[in-house]
């Protein structure tokens, strides 16, 4: 897991979650940043599948055009990351627990947490279903997607070929 | 975070859910009851797999929620006696272990305690 992070995100963080469409089992937080600092966490599962990608906003609401364009410039060419696949999600402070709350409620009045979410959803391809697949061998921080059939055993990324 | 204002109380509370998110039901269905009871307020159900409720919830999502054109569920949402509508919490896509420990969070927040004796008061 990516060291813990130190600013509001650190009330946003969910140190795991579980697999809603793949295996139920429990996903664990990738972070993502860029040279500014973090910018998200891809939960992904045993499996390997991404579950679900969640994108930071701090106190301004995230740009869905951009963080479009980030997923798009980072997934595979074949893959289409659609709009309506992008969902926003504001946390007050209160359902984030007493250190969040205070926060939030701080000096100056802090304003909410907002997030972006991304889940791309399996699809049919057959008799079996495609499922994104991320690759973590890009750099600190980086992420590359793609997808794969959930029966296939060992899968490459078409980025670097690695195989895992 | 949500404010308090003297003059105003909390007069109901709506969520927006869909029978087959398992955020929704029973978790948050059972959680955003449990809120009414302990606020003495009644609890609106908006379906959006109900044409008419479909309308309501998307009317209340783009004014006061987190609005997204195939927005996230449960939503909800806290009417004040002066009209005044706060969104309150949104599921969390991170997982419904996740989304029921924001429920504990929040039943436990100064922010409802401090709602919740208000009323008594």
């Amino acid at each position: 897991m990516s060291p813990s992070p130190a600013g509001p995100e650190k009330f946003v963080l969910a140190p795991f979650g579980s697999c809603l469409y793949h295996c139920s089992g429990r996903t664990r937080p990738h972070a993502i940043a860029n040279a500014r600092g973090p910018i998200g966490w891809v939960y992904t599962c045993p499996g390997g599948t991404v579950s679900t990608v969640a994108f930071l906003g701090g106190t301004r609401r995230p740009s869905p055009a951009r963080v479009r364009r980030y997923l798009q410039s980072r997934t595979e060419r074949s893959e289409h990351v659609r709009p309506r696949d992008l969902r926003a999600a504001t946390r007050h402070g209160p359902e984030l627990g007493p250190a969040a709350e205070r926060w939030v409620a701080g000096p100056g009045g802090r304003q909410p947490i907002h997030l972006l979410y991304w889940r791309r959803y399996p699809r049919k391809m057959g008799r079996s279903y495609s499922y994104l697949y991320a690759c973590f061998r890009h750099g600190a921080g980086e992420v590359r997607f793609y997808p794969a059939p959930g029966s296939r055993k060992v899968r490459q990324c078409p980025f670097c070929l690695a195989k895992t | 975070m949500p404010k308090t204002f003297p003059d105003s109380q909390p007069s109901r509370l709506t969520i927006v859910l869909a029978d087959w998110c398992p955020h929704c039901v029973p978790l948050s269905e059972d959680r955003v009851r449990e809120l009414g009871e302990r606020l003495g307020i009644p609890v609106r159900r908006l379906d959006i797999d109900d044409t008419a409720e479909e309308r309501e919830a998307d009317a209340l999502v783009k004014a006061h929620g987190d609005w997204s054109p195939d927005y996230l569920i449960p939503q909800v949402f806290l009417q004040w006696t002066d009209g005044r509508v706060d969104h309150i919490l949104t599921g969390f896509p991170e997982g419904v272990s996740r989304t029921r420990r924001a429920w504990d969070e929040l039943f436990q927040s100064e922010w409802v305690r401090h709602l919740a004796s208000a009323r008594e008061a």
